[in-house]
């Protein structure tokens, strides 16, 4: 049996958490290789959240890390409330 | 413009209807905010956008009821014949705002051209036909928005099988869709005030009833 697709919000609500649970840091690579997405998906939604504000890039040691910011961090608390809301009005 | 003067009564049940939507509409506005900044969803600003222009057509139609308590000679008045016909487009495009807000996203996922052009261009069509008199006119339009709409509901049906009538929430903007329907028709072929009474509170309850809805759902899942 096929696991069911999931949609947008199930998809940033599952990147964000993956940024939080490796302490608000996390590598282009790990973070491509956990979220399941292929590398045209990611490319898309790394785009709408930098774009959303939901996360930001930092640069360390020429390293480029993901952080969630303060809106993110609303995102994952709200994020049930979210879904619930989304669905029950059919959005 | 042909229409029937309601009595005291009615402007009453108006007015009460007006005010609920006014406040309902506002109340949804202001809650969902926070909602929209973070998912910045599409089909979240039509949804909203819907409850805005519900509040703009309703304040608007606050001043006709005052032109028809006052006894003017409405049907020649043009601050009257303006506020209507501004009423009539803005509620039409709130009603459109509402029913694509449920399916804008299978409209996007579908690459089907941008639809907001054509339902403003419908609520502006709604506005000419309601400077006619034909009622047979009104009638066909209307029952064509109908049928598109019911279209509508319909494939929101599918994706809410098992839902109760009014747990879709498409299936409540479509009663409400009816009933607005209804009020515009009721003034034009019926002389039945509690007809149109009872059109009117069912109105009104409805709407506090997607008031009390969006509330319930914005505090969080059920447990």
């Amino acid at each position: 049996m096929s696991a069911k697709k999931r949609d947008k919000l199930e998809v940033i609500h599952d990147i964000l958490q993956i940024i939080k649970q490796n302490g608000n840091q996390i590598k282009p690579t790990p973070l491509l290789r956990f979220s399941n997405l292929s590398s045209q998906s990611f490319a898309l939604y790394e785009e709408e959240l930098l774009e959303k504000k939901l996360m930001l890039v930092q640069m360390e040691n020429k390293k480029k890390f993901y952080k969630i910011t303060e809106k993110g961090h609303r995102y994952l608390d709200q994020y049930q409330m979210i879904r619930t809301f989304m669905q029950d009005f059919d959005l | 413009m042909f229409l029937n003067v309601p009595t005291d009564v009615e402007i009453v049940l108006q007015l009460i209807f007006a005010l609920t939507v006014i406040v309902g509409s506002g109340i949804i506005y202001v809650r969902t905010r926070e909602i929209y900044a973070l998912t910045e969803s599409q089909s979240l600003k039509l949804f909203r956008n819907s409850f805005l222009l519900f509040a703009l057509a309703y304040t608007i139609k606050l001043p006709t009821n005052y032109f028809i308590l006052s006894y003017v000679n409405v049907t020649s008045s043009i601050p009257f014949f303006i506020l209507s016909v501004a009423f009539i487009y803005f509620s039409s495009l709130a009603i459109f705002y509402l029913l694509l807000s449920t399916s804008y996203t299978y409209w996007k996922e579908k690459k089907l051209p941008d639809p907001i052009a054509s339902i403003h261009f419908t609520a502006f069509f709604v506005v000419l036909l309601t400077l006619f008199d034909s009622l047979a006119l009104v009638f066909l339009v209307e029952f064509i928005l109908f049928l598109i709409v019911t279209f509508v509901c319909l494939k929101s049906l599918k994706k809410n099988k098992g839902k109760l009538l009014f747990r879709a929430a498409s299936n409540m903007y479509l009663v409400f869709f009816m009933l607005y329907l209804l009020s515009i028709l009721l003034t034009r072929v019926t002389q039945s005030e509690l007809v149109r009474n009872i059109v009117l509170l069912a109105s009104t309850l409805l709407f506090m009833e997607i008031v009390r809805r969006v509330l319930k759902a914005l505090k969080g899942p059920r447990k």
